[in-house]
């Protein structure tokens, strides 16, 4: 009987403490949106692009700044802290300076998605580049 | 005599060991995840009110219906909170400078509440001043030159406390708006991306 309770009493623990964190989402089924653009990646924390991860990004551009929309999806059922930064770069390929360059603070439930929303200093900068590292403090 | 130094000694080396140990000073990335995040505003939450303000103000696009670059000044800046000095000049400092990118904004620094500039108004008693050179003077002073502002920026700091037996939550924002100072009408106005911090009692 003893043998049969911990394992049950386990499971429930597991669910209760992942299950409270996670969140349930909807939308709209319109997948194809006109501002979309390709993304290029290089992961080299495997661990967290599992957990939080940028599934797609928009750019516009507001009054000759451009701006940029990441959609980030936390892929597990526990809550999600991470962090960001966004980066601009000209069309030169050289780095603009700005007031964006400090990692932003974020919490995401699990299952849930948010979007983060960067905008280039400088109507001259043509690029950009989005870091996501850990949040664990 | 001997259990008295048994006694102390290690009591001597205990109380040593922490000055001992004190590790030097670690020079860190400031908004980075060793950066000390306290119930207070930080340095990184008074970054993020920056940016997400500047945000709000340019892509609600209410500059674009005046010509530029648009004169304005800092008016209130209002500290609501318990914190005694919140820095707001890091946050207000960062705005002006993002608006002045691309010659979109310039502030006064003659009127209002912030990056005054005294020596614009000293330099207006120079003119009959033997000491200068006057045709100098009748260039470089504002002598009915000086910008008029269009626009009026204030901002409060603002915060909300709960408390339960376990924990307290701190939570703090910023509101800005904008007044159009020919009609007196508010033109814009925002609150900062909310922080907030919980502690154990």
């Amino acid at each position: 009987m003893r043998s049969i309770c911990l394992p049950v009493f386990l499971t429930l623990a597991l669910v209760a403490a992942v299950g409270c964190d996670s969140s349930n989402t909807y939308r709209s089924e319109r997948t194809a949106r006109a501002n979309r653009i390709e993304l290029e990646s290089r992961v080299s924390n495997p661990f967290l692009a599992g957990k939080i991860d940028v599934t797609s990004a928009y750019a516009v551009e507001t009054d000759g700044l451009l701006r940029v929309q990441a959609n980030i999806r936390n892929e597990t059922k526990g809550n999600g802290r991470f962090m960001y930064r966004w980066t601009w770069f000209d069309g030169q390929g050289m780095k603009v300076t700005g007031n964006s360059d400090f990692w932003t603070r974020r919490e995401v439930n699990g299952g849930g998605e948010i979007e983060i929303v960067g905008m280039a200093p400088k109507a001259a900068c043509r690029d950009w580049r989005l870091e996501i590292r850990p949040w664990d403090s | 005599m001997r259990s008295i130094s048994i006694i102390a000694l290690p009591l001597a080396i205990l109380a040593i060991a922490p000055a001992a140990c004190k590790s030097p000073p670690e020079r860190i990335e400031p908004t980075g995840p060793k950066a000390i995040v306290t119930e207070n505003l930080d340095y990184s939450d008074l970054r993020e009110w920056a940016d997400s303000l500047t945000q709000e103000m340019l892509v609600d696009g209410f500059l674009e219906q005046y010509p530029k670059p648009v004169i304005m000044q800092v008016s209130t800046i209002e500290n609501k909170t318990s914190i005694p000095d919140v820095p707001t000049e890091m946050v207000i400092g960062r705005i002006r400078s993002a608006l002045r990118q691309d010659n979109r904004v310039r502030f006064v620094a003659t009127l209002g509440s912030d990056g005054r500039d005294q020596a614009v108004r000293d330099n207006t008693a120079l003119v009959n001043d033997p000491m200068f050179d006057q045709k100098q003077v009748a260039e470089r002073t504002a002598q009915g030159t000086a910008s008029v502002p269009m626009l009026s920026v204030n901002t409060q700091v603002l915060s909300a406390y709960e408390r339960n037996p376990v924990a307290r939550q701190r939570n703090y924002e910023m509101r800005m708006w904008v007044v159009d100072l020919r009609t007196g009408e508010t033109v814009w106005e925002g609150f900062s991306n909310p922080v907030s911090k919980k502690s154990r009692v």
